[in-house]
């Protein structure tokens, strides 16, 4: 079976090479971080949650299916956990809530992704930023992100489209 | 819009936290399970070093969520054996009223907390005294017809006799057509000599289309294609040439739509359908209507053409748009309301339905494992039903009911009944409807099921085949029971029996002819690494008797590490009469089999698969048997080989790309 470098290097952790983690670290920060910061904006709320998700990720790494996704597999990983901790504290962060946010982050700073959730989050439908993140930022494929969110591949794609509509301002 | 446009949206990786060190040093990473060749270890961490208070707390809140669960789930279950039906069709009134529908649909689903309808403010009964009177126009078109001797040609593998699908390659025994990239090649072949290849450019200046797919009239080859990403709104074109001197007579393009599928009706006056998801654009105080270009004109609709029914997510429309293609070509369109892009179509020469997945959260469960997710909710599908005649479309009712229409061919019409298998894990079914007539109306009434034991446990429909009155079902989770359902009396399916094997199959179908009695199966190969996951390992492909109640395996071909287009595209299947072919994937080897007829041991009937033939080809190719020659042909190459599978002619072309379109053209999805 021909896998992809990132399933290789699966392979070759759950063998016992430590140095292989290296390589998933850095394939699967951004889609790790990304799921989070669809819920968490605090830094040091998404560094907890991203170091559960590959404690998680390494514990149960045996059950991943070789030749599927592996993003797509870290990803669901990281959404349910930052969505049960959600779902604990019931915690609504706001921008401003948080100093070392608006240290990072002032008006002009804002990235386009912010701005983007801006637009999602002033007429929210259910998904519609994750299918943003997933497929436009991160790139994953319809098919992969039905399986992170649990929906069919002709819903994420109705979303996507809607989706697009509604940032086409900043296109 | 174009997706380096949306490479613009990205962030800055030095936001993100750097934890590699931090989980490197951690008790868990330099602790964790590592797999060897010897069989893992059974050692487990010891969880009993508590005292006696936090446990008994704890198996309390056990108890209390096994307690939630079960009322949860019972109120579920029997949401799952209901179904409703809607047979009123409305009409649009004016622009305003466009408006108010699609908004009480947006509220329904905002503010409805069983997710779209509740199930149990519309359950219906079976009526079990029902008789159907004047049966609905449905035809025993499946599985009919035998091999013409008279002029021995192939075909594209279909689902329905006589209900064409678009291919990549198509041949009319005179040429062969084929796609590659902008361009569509054309052969002609003659004994197995194959002429010069003619190429015709679909359109000038267009740096992006995608997917184009041919069918084949007496009269036209028809090609559709699209401007833009596969599965986006971009502008569909039908580019319709004289099938002799390949001018083009005629085009037609909608825009900002998505092509869900399409079908070729034969007959004296073959007629195409082509199904469209349209999303509502905005427009001032209301939504655009559909638009349609043909020859380079605007056909306006009007509001009131458009029709709903109140039990669908009105907030797309659904445009069918119908093609004869005569002496004259004629378009008609019909456009309703209702959802997205359908999961399934199933087309016969009478009738088309389609099935989508919603999902239904009004029986939300707690659920603790985060590999599962944490919302509970039911798989229903909707299924709409239209009869076509003569390029006229009528929208006629719609099906709700649990579960999930995995693909075309999950669905079938036989004898004025409607018959569709259902998957949804552990509550896998084949239900049977029939459309009676309840005073003025024609009304679906479900007749029969099989609910029970079809699946063993954490299984799902992986897929399904029907044969007149025989239903042959596949569910895996690793293991694939393959179950025969008699369906011949439609008010009592009965499983009749089943059998198991390693893997499971995605593709079944019956063989005809001299093999009926046999089946086949392309599906893969599938290793077990834990309790709930495991891994492809490859495809394979089977032979079955399914004479008797238990399907037996008579031969089984496995391939290593590859996937063949064929496990999921049926279209890549060559089937002609004893003769299986499709490209393994096997350094791209193209495999055409023979089923044979043999006497086992004891003196029985059996079958047996033999190779015939093997050549390495494109992964995405086709095989045509034109008067005892084999035409087997790619995006850039065509050859032909005689009956006793000998090479005889073969031409190669570079592929239909201009490479300054190439170029953009790569930077797209």
């Amino acid at each position: 079976m021909i896998y992809n470098d990132l399933d290789k290097m699966v392979v070759r952790f759950l063998k016992g090479e430590d140095d292989a983690f290296d390589y998933i670290y850095d394939e699967t920060k951004k889609t790790v971080y990304l799921s989070i910061y669809q819920i968490f904006k605090s830094k040091d709320k998404i560094e907890d949650i991203m170091q559960d998700t590959y404690l998680k990720a390494i514990e149960n790494m045996h059950k991943y299916e070789i030749g599927t996704n592996f993003k797509a597999w870290i990803a669901k990983i990281a959404r349910n956990l930052a969505i049960n901790d959600y779902n604990k504290n019931k915690i609504i962060e706001h921008v401003d809530d948080f100093d070392d946010f608006e240290n990072d982050k002032k008006n002009s700073d804002i990235s386009l992704v912010d701005r983007a959730y801006e637009i999602l989050d002033a007429n929210p439908v259910k998904y519609e930023k994750e299918v943003f993140t997933y497929r436009i930022v991160i790139g994953l494929g319809y098919r992969e992100i039905g399986e992170i969110l649990d929906i069919p591949k002709s819903t994420v794609f109705d979303i996507y489209n809607r989706c697009i509509k509604k940032i086409k301002e900043l296109l | 819009m174009r997706k380096r446009d949306l490479k613009k949206f990205n962030i800055n990786e030095n936001e993100i936290p750097d934890i590699k060190e931090r989980i490197k040093n951690s008790y868990e990473f330099k602790n964790r399970k590592v797999i060897s060749e010897e069989a893992p270890s059974k050692k487990r961490i010891n969880f009993f070093n508590r005292s006696w208070a936090p446990a008994i707390l704890g198996v309390g809140v056990v108890i209390l969520v096994c307690v939630i669960s079960l009322i949860s789930t019972t109120i579920s279950e029997s949401r799952r054996n209901s179904y409703t039906t809607d047979m009123s069709l409305n009409y649009v009134s004016s622009k305003s009223n466009l408006k108010e529908i699609v908004n009480y649909s947006k509220s329904r689903e905002k503010n409805n907390s069983a997710g779209w309808f509740s199930l149990f403010g519309a359950s219906f009964k079976a009526m079990e005294d029902a008789s159907p009177v004047d049966a609905p126009n449905s035809i025993d078109s499946e599985n009919g017809g035998e091999y013409s001797e008279e002029y021995a040609i192939s075909e594209t593998n279909k689902q329905v006799e006589n209900v064409d699908e678009a291919d990549v390659v198509k041949c009319d025994g005179n040429r062969v057509y084929r796609v590659s990239g902008q361009y569509i090649y054309v052969n002609d072949i003659n004994s197995g000599n194959i002429g010069e290849t003619i190429k015709i450019k679909l359109k000038e200046n267009n740096k992006s289309f995608i997917n184009p797919e041919i069918y084949l009239t007496d009269l036209y080859l028809v090609v559709l294609f699209s401007d833009g990403w596969y599965y986006s709104s971009s502008t569909i074109n039908v580019n319709i040439y004289d099938i002799e001197t390949l001018e083009l007579v005629k085009t037609y393009q909608s825009k900002s739509r998505s092509l869900n599928t399409s079908r070729l009706v034969m007959g004296n006056e073959p007629i195409l359908y082509l199904i469209f998801n349209q999303y509502l654009v905005e427009d001032g105080s209301s939504y655009e209507l559909p638009n349609e270009e043909i020859d380079g004109k605007e056909v306006e609709y009007d509001y009131s053409d458009i029709c709903y029914f109140n039990t669908l997510r009105n907030n797309c429309y659904t445009v069918i748009v119908s093609i004869k293609l005569g002496e004259e070509i004629n378009i008609n369109s019909q456009v309703q309301l209702g959802d997205g892009y359908w999961d399934a179509v199933y087309m016969t020469e009478s009738s088309i339905y389609l099935a989508r997945v919603h999902y239904d959260y009004s029986s939300r469960y707690i659920s603790f494992n985060v590999f599962e997710g944490y919302d509970g909710y039911d798989t229903v599908s909707v299924i709409v039903k239209y009869t076509i005649n003569n390029g006229e479309i009528t929208p006629i009712g719609t099906i709700r009911t649990a579960g999930q229409v995995i693909n075309q061919f999950a669905m079938s019409e036989y004898n004025g009944y409607f018959r569709v298998a259902l998957s949804q894990i552990n509550n896998n079914k084949v239900e049977v409807y029939r459309q009676d007539k309840d005073g003025e109306e024609y009304k679906f009434k479900l007749v029969g099921k099989v609910d029970k034991d079809l699946g063993e446990k954490n299984e799902v429909i992986k897929s399904v085949t029907f044969n007149k009155d025989i239903c042959l079902v596949v569910t895996a989770k690793n293991t694939d029971p393959m179950y025969k359902i008699d369906l011949s009396d439609p008010t009592l399916p009965v499983i009749m029996g089943k059998f198991k094997e390693d893997g499971y199959n995605s593709y079944l179908q019956y063989l005809k002819g001299d093999l009926e009695g046999y089946a086949i199966g392309l599906g893969y190969m599938t290793e077990d690494i834990s309790e709930y996951y495991n891994i492809r390992k490859g495809a394979k492909f089977g032979l079955y008797d399914v004479t008797g109640d238990n399907p037996v395996q008579l031969q089984l071909i496995e391939y290593a590490d590859v996937y063949p287009e064929a496990c999921e595209n049926h279209k890549a299947l060559f089937i002609y009469k004893n003769y299986v072919g499709f490209n393994t994937n096997q350094q791209n080897k193209y495999v055409l089999y023979s089923i044979d007829k043999t006497i086992d041991g004891e003196g029985n009937e059996s079958a047996v698969i033999n190779v015939k033939l093997e050549y390495a080809i494109d992964y995405e190719s086709r095989l045509y048997f034109v008067n005892d020659y084999f035409y087997l042909a790619s995006a850039s190459r065509l050859v032909s080989f005689d009956s006793d599978y000998q090479k005889v002619n073969e031409v190669i072309d570079d592929y239909g790309y201009d490479y300054e379109d190439w170029y953009d053209y790569q930077l797209m999805d």
